[in-house]
């Protein structure tokens, strides 16, 4: 039997062994092995000579002793992949291994267990920034798209004259990278926690907080209804010309972004709304196919999506509408949140280009008549005639086209946006404070609630005392009055439309109240327009001296101290300063401010000036125009609250994965299970059943991996795992050059794209529960017009959107040659078989190579380039100590030299010659390139679902994996194996495991 | 971090020196015991503060370096650095050192780094600048930590921890900083941030004390980090609190009124860094300064002439705006020799580092060889020093003259921003 046979048929002889009673007989079977390693190991592992100071000869039985346990675990796993003995000694039969291995597994899988509570805990867990963005948004029910998932804040150079901002609402956006351990940012022993971080979480929790608070009132918001042409200023001049002869419909011939021009600036206030788009497609065939080269087979598709002004391409998809193209028109609703800077738009996403669909170009081609013949500037040889001779021609040309048009095109006949305003204040803010009532009972109920949903546990009043009591001894502070402030400030707000200051003693209030804060302030008049207030309070001067007022009151007012009228900035204007000097002298001044307020908008702002002192202010400043509807007493309530809140959010309870007995409680696992699949806090249901005992039972487990991976909070899982497991976060480490020979990379954005691409795969394969061997292997890929283009050399892609190709090129397929990972395993200037090849082996077959040596001289870039990277290399096969590791490393690095830097393919290196992919591998296997390498490896599939394993225990527990765990890992490759390995299977099977399952 | 208190040093006497105009008017140094925390003993380390004065349009090469072949100390005085030379034994001025990118007005916010904006995310402490740090460093020592300033420009060079480039203050804001004191309802809510997150860290403890009790062994090692970063946070807070109530220092000195052209306006803004320093509300200070029109008797725009396309008229200007640079920090390292060092002994100079850089080195955009004059602070001075050219393989990261100002400020850090180590042939006193 060939060794590839021995692995394939391993399973089935161990399931059988299973049954055979080990455990008493585990001395004897180690034993039996002995004569086996006398002939054939122990000449190099034996008495006089300890390669790799491994030694056989006197092997112990006892497995409790871990190191014994190891030696012998090395055996098997070089006797499975065939490494040992090597090329050049005796061999062993195949029979003969055989034997061996499936004397030794059982054993050693017994011996494990026995391990189990040596240290392979996880070590308590703080939540890292992915992880605390996701939670505060589900937590607060924030709907700010910058929280959504995937979304990175950046920082904006703008103009590049060094002014650099960080524009984001992010709450998160200046939180440090997290510590990472073999790739991971979830390791508990790893990650840390400083006053840093604790500052910065302080910050984010108020923000957080901010975002999900409404003050104002309800807005009014009227329905946009866009009828005939919702596009009216165009650049080009087909859809101009066409928006003329067509004026009830947009007419679209190739792929741009439709918005109604009244929506450019965003959709101005933030709030869920109704989308409906009405669309229709025509001539799906048409015979214009030389010049616009739509994909005839496949519907027209338009993409209708949210878009950030401002930016290059912030956009979030809501639904991509297929249309029959036929002329039949479809209508299509959405309901979503849009924040105020953001807009829907359409865009016909496999159209031709504006380049393809030019007028002049289509009416050469197919309607001469219309072309006519152009104006010849040897005849008119006036420049001014020729250019206007020019113009009409072109004119005709392109109303001669757009009214014989038989290309095919989208129309949109309209766009509505309707606000849904069911619920004002939105969720976020009614989960917070309640009716705002801000009773003591009223506090304890809601800290009660947000304490269980931000513990992710049940928990009694007792525990979150101190918060409750922090909140109410918050709300029973009376804000002190600050010196310079005003004391005993009063007013009276009047009801009317004046064009300058009435005489307010002589008319009625309709409301009276006092401000605590000793600031004026004209919310209290609550409403923006029509209406007067006069403040009355106390000045404390504290030095005999002149005192300068300012007043920008927008509309009229005035500043009266003890009776003198100071400044009179009265009438109709807007929020100029005034300024009055007066004497004062020391002791209580009585201070007078009246105001009235016309049409929106208004404001008021006063300060004063003494010695000592600058701008002092006497009325609030304006956050916003619009005025609170809320009374001081629920702004302090609200106050107080978030005090309560952020606490909660600083706390260790929230910050950390709280495990404390081997054993998770359901509430634990609950947690597990979340941030394993969706990178954020525990749902209802989760918790209900956690709550109800439930969560140990496998059969519940798996179908709450069912649940949620079809939630579109997966979502977090999809990227940020794959991301994790395939290093990708290394993509940025060592970007190519700008302008350089990869400039493409950056002309074209493609590293967002890329790294989509990687995860998109890999998601797609999780829905269907796909085969783990289509990630080595497959005969698809996903590609957009762009990847396509610079990577595939492919130009039958059209669009933005990723979506599934077939490629018949066997080198393409699976994630290995993912211009991702290339890139990420290449340093943007050349490409190295060592690095490449360690990737493969940390990665994807899970058996890291030892680390170098200290004292190993890093190879420095050949820049001439005279010898091949291969040569260079070579040193690492003369070198013994070095082949021992390297043996296993670089073979497995040269197949991938085909691809560059940044992962395009290429047949030989820019200065250096051809490229020899082909290798031996370290079992002796030739293999002549990449797709020879691929099918070796997706051949051992059990190998790599075993490396995926590792990495999905790794990632779903924080903790990184120890010998211990091998029994684990075995009985889930076992078990994996049997049904096929496939994706889904694998997530249910480590869910139920007891890595898992315990702390 | 923090440094530890120790003894106080108690002044023999008072020395006011007035180095405003003989108008006469001196400043009081109040209360010097109630504002500065209990100086510290002889043996421990000395306070250090540094300035850096920069502008961000480079300078003009010919006028600026001395010959590349005149390194050591018997070079000859360029003409843009004379104000200098009766200064020669206190400062030294660098050839070849830059930041290795060819980035134009971009490397102007990367002076003080060598890291860019955009890549800031993979370094450890992002693009924090040299200031910055130092301000890290000295935490709640001086009411400010940092101050960051301009005169007729845009200070694009400071950068916190986490990216933020730092608002700078005119000249009205700078004397208002130092001098008035803030308004009571700043104070007071600054008063009342301070009570809501001690509240708020003292309940947090709590919980975390209950946390702990919980948790294995194991788990109660990696949680002590969490209950040191409270117990921290509570101590930075504690100690920034007492500046809400100590009084700032008083002047009889008129608030500046700025707008007074370049010349004066920078010199003023140097005569306040001087009183900064004394009255130590600060430790670390960034200056820009630029152009306006009319300064010097010119007519037109900073960025016009810097792209002097060797044209006589605008090499000039150019020269008469840097000169003017060079005249004030001539001028502040006149005031801060003449000012007896209360805390550390000695002058002002000697454990104030001025620095005078730009992260553009010339109008034309190129960013090699960055203008980089440094006084003071301790150093051994006096010579022009001359590092490999910075395109030879030998080129020497600019951002090693930073570390090596960070390690003498006594920041005990052995890598910052871009640098591979301190600047070699460049020594201070270790006092």
């Amino acid at each position: 039997m060939s060794r590839v046979q021995v692995v394939l048929s391993l399973p089935a002889i161990v399931f059988f062994f299973l049954f055979v009673d080990t455990a008493a007989s585990a001395g004897k079977s180690l034993d039996d092995v002995r004569p086996f390693l006398k002939k054939y190991c122990t000449e190099c592992h034996g008495a006089e000579v300890q390669e790799n100071s491994k030694r056989f000869d006197n092997l112990k039985t006892d497995l409790k002793d871990f190191t014994t346990l190891q030696l012998w675990q090395g055996i098997v796993d070089q006797l499975n992949l065939g490494d040992m003995p090597p090329k050049d000694s005796l061999q062993p039969s195949g029979d003969e291994i055989a034997d061996v291995i499936d004397r030794l597994t059982p054993v050693l899988r017994d011996a494990y267990a026995q391990h189990k509570s040596t240290g392979a805990q996880t070590v308590t867990r703080r939540l890292n920034r992915f992880e605390l963005r996701n939670t505060v948004r589900d937590l607060l029910y924030i709907n700010d798209p910058e929280l959504r998932i995937g979304n990175k804040p950046r920082l904006v150079d703008n103009n590049g004259n060094g002014r650099v901002e960080n524009t984001s609402t992010d709450p998160f956006r200046s939180f440090p990278g997290d510590e990472v351990e073999e790739g991971f940012d979830n390791i508990g022993n790893r990650l840390v926690m400083s006053d840093f971080f604790l500052r910065l979480m302080f910050d984010a929790a108020e923000e957080s907080l901010a975002l999900a608070t409404y003050t104002q009132e309800k807005p009014k918001i009227e329905t946009r209804d866009y009828k005939g042409l919702l596009l009216r200023t165009h650049r080009k001049d087909l859809p101009r010309l066409a928006s003329e002869i067509y004026p009830n419909v947009d007419t679209v011939f190739f792929r741009e972004a439709i918005t109604p021009d009244e929506l450019r600036g965003g959709v101005r206030t933030s709030a869920k709304y109704r989308i409906t788009v009405e669309v229709s497609a025509h001539n799906q065939s048409h015979p214009w196919g030389e010049l616009l080269p739509t994909d005839q087979t496949q519907p027209m598709m338009v993409n209708l999506r949210l878009f950030k002004r401002g930016t290059r391409n912030d956009h979030i998809p809501l639904e991509m509408i297929q249309l029959p193209g036929d002329g039949r028109s479809k209508t299509v609703t959405v309901e979503t949140w849009i924040d105020k800077d953001w807009m829907p738009q359409l865009i016909w996403e496999n159209g031709p280009s504006d380049r393809e669909a030019r007028a002049d170009l289509l009416a050469k081609t197919y309607l001469p008549e219309v072309y006519g013949t152009p104006p010849d500037k040897t005849v008119l040889t006036d420049k001014k005639q020729f250019d206007e001779a020019n113009k009409a021609w072109q004119l005709a040309i392109h109303q001669g086209v757009i009214k014989q048009y038989q290309g095919p095109t989208v129309q949109i006949h309209g766009l509505k946006l309707e606000p849904i305003l069911d619920q004002w204040p939105p969720r976020s803010h009614t989960e917070l404070y309640g009716d705002e009532s801000f009773s003591d009972q009223e506090v304890e109920s809601l800290l009660h609630r947000f304490a269980e949903r931000a513990f992710r546990r049940p928990v009694t009043i007792a525990e979150i005392q101190p918060y409750i009591d922090l909140v109410k001894s918050q709300l029973h502070t009376k804000p002190e009055v600050p010196a310079g402030g005003i004391q005993d400030l009063i007013y009276r707000v009047y009801d009317g439309k004046w064009t300058k200051l009435p005489v307010y003693d002589e008319l009625k209030p309709v409301k009276l109240g006092q401000l605590a804060e000793g600031l004026i302030d004209i919310r209290v008049a609550g409403k923006p327009d029509y209406y007067g207030v006069v403040f009355e309070g106390v000045l404390d001067v504290k030095v005999d001296s002149e005192y300068t007022f300012k007043i920008a009151s927008d509309d009229g007012g005035r500043l009266i101290i003890d009776d003198k009228r100071v400044i009179d900035h009265d009438g109709l204007h807007g929020a100029s300063t005034k300024t009055g000097i007066t004497q004062l002298t020391k002791g209580k001044r009585k201070l007078r401010v009246e105001y009235f307020a016309y049409g929106q908008p208004n404001s008021l702002r006063a300060f004063w000036s003494g010695p000592g002192f600058v701008d002092a202010p006497l009325a609030v400043g304006n956050e916003s125009n619009a005025p609170a509807t809320l009374d001081q007493d629920t702004l302090a309530g609200i106050k107080a609250m978030q005090m309560g809140y952020t606490a909660i959010l600083c706390s260790p309870d929230f910050l950390y994965l709280k495990e404390v007995k081997e054993k998770l409680t359901d509430h634990e696992v609950a947690s597990r299970l979340s941030y394993f699949l969706w990178s954020s806090m525990p749902d209802q249901q989760l918790l209900s059943l956690a709550a109800a005992g439930k969560l140990h039972q496998p059969k519940v487990l798996r179908a709450e991996v069912d649940r949620m991976l079809a939630d579109s909070k997966a979502t977090a899982f999809v990227q940020h795992f794959t991301e994790r497991w395939l290093r990708l976060d290394k993509i940025s480490e060592s970007p190519p050059e700008l302008n350089g020979p990869f400039r493409v990379y950056w002309d074209r954005r493609m590293e967002p794209q890329i790294l989509e691409q990687t995860s998109t795969y890999f998601g797609d394969l999780l829905q269907s529960n796909g085969p783990i061997r289509l990630l080595i292997e497959s005969d698809y890929t996903f590609m957009n017009e762009q990847i396509a283009l610079v990577f595939y050399n492919r130009d039958d892609v059209k669009g933005d959107y990723l979506r599934r190709v077939a490629t018949e090129d066997p080198r393409r397929g699976g994630v290995l040659t993912m211009p991702s990972v290339m890139t990420s395993t290449a340093n943007g200037v050349d490409t190295s078989p060592v690095v490449r090849g360690v990737w493969v082996l940390e990665n994807i077959l899970g058996t890291p190579p030892a680390a170098p040596p200290p004292d190993v001289e890093p190879l420095s870039p050949d820049l001439t380039q005279a010898k091949t990277i291969r040569e260079q290399l070579q040193i690492h096969r003369e070198q013994v100590t070095c082949n021992r590791c390297h043996r296993k490393i670089d073979p497995l690095g040269f197949a991938f030299e085909n691809f560059d830097p940044i992962g395009r393919w290429r047949d030989r290196y820019r200065v250096g010659g051809e490229i020899d992919p082909s290798t031996t591998l370290s079992n002796g296997d030739e293999v002549s390139d990449i797709v020879a390498l691929k099918a070796k490896l997706a051949e051992n599939e059990s190998q790599v679902a075993r490396g995926l394993t590792r990495k999905l225990l790794a990632y779903a527990s924080g903790r990184v994996l120890e010998p211990v765990d091998r029994g684990d890992i075995d009985a889930i490759v076992e078990t994996l194996d049997k049904s096929g390995n496939h994706l889904q299977d694998l997530i249910k099977l480590v869910v139920t495991s007891d890595v898992f399952l315990t702390k | 971090m923090n440094q530890p208190f120790g003894e106080y040093r108690m002044r023999k006497s008072i020395q006011r020196r007035s180095f405003l105009s003989a108008a006469g008017v001196s400043i009081a140094l109040p209360m010097l015991e109630a504002m500065v925390p209990p100086a510290q003993a002889a043996t421990a380390k000395p306070i250090k503060r540094f300035v850096c004065m920069s502008n961000n349009y480079g300078i003009y090469r010919d006028a600026f370096f001395p010959d590349a072949e005149q390194a050591g100390a018997d070079y000859e005085m360029p003409e843009t650095l004379k104000p200098l030379e009766k200064h020669r034994q206190a400062f030294t001025v660098f050839s070849n050192l830059d930041h290795g990118n060819t980035i134009g007005h971009q490397g102007v916010p990367v002076l003080l780094s060598g890291v860019r904006p955009h890549l800031a995310s993979y370094y450890a402490e992002g693009n924090m600048s040299v200031d910055q740090k130092i301000a890290e460093y000295e935490g709640a020592n001086t009411r400010f930590p940092s101050m960051t300033v301009r005169v007729n420009e845009s200070n694009l060079i400071s950068f916190t921890r986490t990216g933020v480039q730092v608002p700078a203050i005119d000249l009205r804001g700078m004397f208002r900083a130092l001098f008035i004191e803030d308004v009571a309802e700043k104070k007071a809510t600054a008063a009342e941030r301070f009570k809501r997150q001690n509240s708020i860290l003292d309940v947090v403890l709590d919980k975390a004390k209950v946390v702990e009790k919980e948790l294995g062994k194991r788990d109660q090692r990696k949680f002590a980090e969490y209950l040191q970063a409270v117990r921290t946070l509570e101590k930075k807070i504690e100690l920034q609190q007492p500046w809400l109530d100590r009084p700032k220092p008083k002047t009889e000195l008129a608030e500046p009124q700025p707008g007074k052209g370049t010349e004066a306006d920078l010199r003023a803004m140097v005569e306040l860094i001087a009183l900064a320093i004394q009255t130590d509300s600060t430790r670390a200070i960034t200056l820009s300064s630029g152009f306006v029109n009319g300064d010097f008797g010119l007519s037109g725009g900073y960025h016009g002439f810097s792209h002097h396309g060797n044209r006589p008229d605008h090499i000039a200007a150019l020269k008469k705006i840097e000169n003017n640079i060079m005249r004030q920090m001539s001028h502040l390292m006149d005031l801060l020799k003449a000012q007896e060092d209360t805390i550390n002994g000695g002058t002002l100079l000697d454990h104030t580092t001025v620095m005078f850089g730009c992260g553009m080195a010339t109008g034309p955009h190129s960013t090699k060889n960055l203008p980089l004059v440094v006084a003071g602070g301790g150093f051994h001075h006096g010579e022009h020093k001359v590092y490999p050219d910075s395109e030879s393989a030998h080129r020497v990261p600019a951002a090693n003259l930073l570390l090596s100002i960070l390690q003498n400020h006594g920041v005990e850090v052995e890598r910052f921003g871009t640098s591979s180590g301190t600047l070699t042939d460049f020594d201070w006193r270790q006092s």
